[in-house]
């Protein structure tokens, strides 16, 4: 199935697409219900112990230089899917690449982000606010690592030159997965550094 | 299926960026407790919204499609509403939770 997927389709029919697509939805549909479990963690330890919320040392310029790197790498993942639909192999490689430095840029900055908690004796095991932040954050930043290796995988065989305008549906799905973990953030910013 | 220009991402792009600034900023303005939750989850939502409709192409996409996003959301409504009931109602005897 993989060798014939991989080697034989230069054109790929609209319902092998629209089953495609549709697949791919409802595996996110999965994944929102995923991080819902975790939200509804969150919305029950605010309700149970607001004071906790005064423990809170969340850095809201790096969480929001965060958000405006995942944007922006959201941004040239849609540039790249762009580049695969009209053909344009240099636009396709180019901006997977810039998309997978970003999401390199985001785990870097929350490298610090942990590091800085960790040297001011904050871990997820000292008290509910920080297990929560640990637990959402770090679900969150395993989304994105894995996201770098698909992005990594498409870049590679874009750069072999496997997807035409007739045939990219890779870089479209792997286009929602990586703005899906952008939405994630939109979410998680306000919630834990804001609110 | 029709397709955004690129000029259309730049544009979401662009609003993005206004609305990340303007959820920081209107963080700091002391909205009351609730007042400022909502103000925060309703950028969310529409940068949410946004990214959805425009970067992952929702708005072009069928009627099978649209629907497959409403289900969790709905889902999520329940889980949301009972949560808040359950914290009404009952917290004050959840005694593993003081």
């Amino acid at each position: 199935m993989e060798t014939a997927h991989t080697h034989a389709p230069m054109k790929e029919s609209p319902l092998r697409l629209e089953c495609v697509t549709f697949g791919m939805w409802l595996f996110l549909a999965s994944e929102v219900m995923f991080f819902s479990a975790f939200f509804g963690m969150y919305i029950i330890l605010r309700y149970a112990h607001p004071e906790l919320l005064a423990t809170r040392e969340l850095s809201v310029p790096l969480g929001m230089l965060n958000t405006l790197v995942l944007i922006t790498s959201s941004f040239t993942m849609v540039l790249a899917v762009s580049g695969a639909k009209s053909g344009d192999r240099k636009a396709l490689t180019r901006n997977l690449l810039l998309t997978a430095a970003l999401a390199l840029v985001f785990l870097v900055v929350k490298y610090f982000e942990y590091t800085a908690k960790f040297h001011h004796g904050l871990f997820p095991s000292t008290n509910l606010f920080y297990g929560c932040y640990y637990t959402l954050t770090g679900f969150h930043g395993l989304h994105v690592l894995i996201g770098i290796f698909i992005l990594l995988g498409i870049w590679w065989k874009a750069r072999a030159g496997r997807y035409t305008p007739e045939h990219h549906s890779p870089v479209e799905m792997a286009g929602l997965y990586w703005h899906f973990v952008d939405l994630v953030w939109i979410f998680l910013f306000p919630a834990l550094y804001l609110l | 299926m029709a397709h955004p220009t690129n000029r259309v991402y730049f544009q979401v792009f662009l609003a993005l960026i206004v609305l990340t600034v303007v959820t920081v900023a209107v963080s700091r303005v002391h909205l009351g407790h609730a007042g400022n939750i909502i103000a925060g989850l309703l950028i969310a939502v529409v940068k949410a919204g946004l990214v959805a409709f425009f970067f992952m192409h929702l708005k072009y996409e069928g009627a099978l499609i649209k629907r497959v996003t409403l289900v969790p959301l709905l889902l999520l409504g329940i889980l949301v509403l009972g949560l808040i009931l359950d914290i009404a109602v009952f917290l004050p005897k959840h005694e593993i939770l003081r």
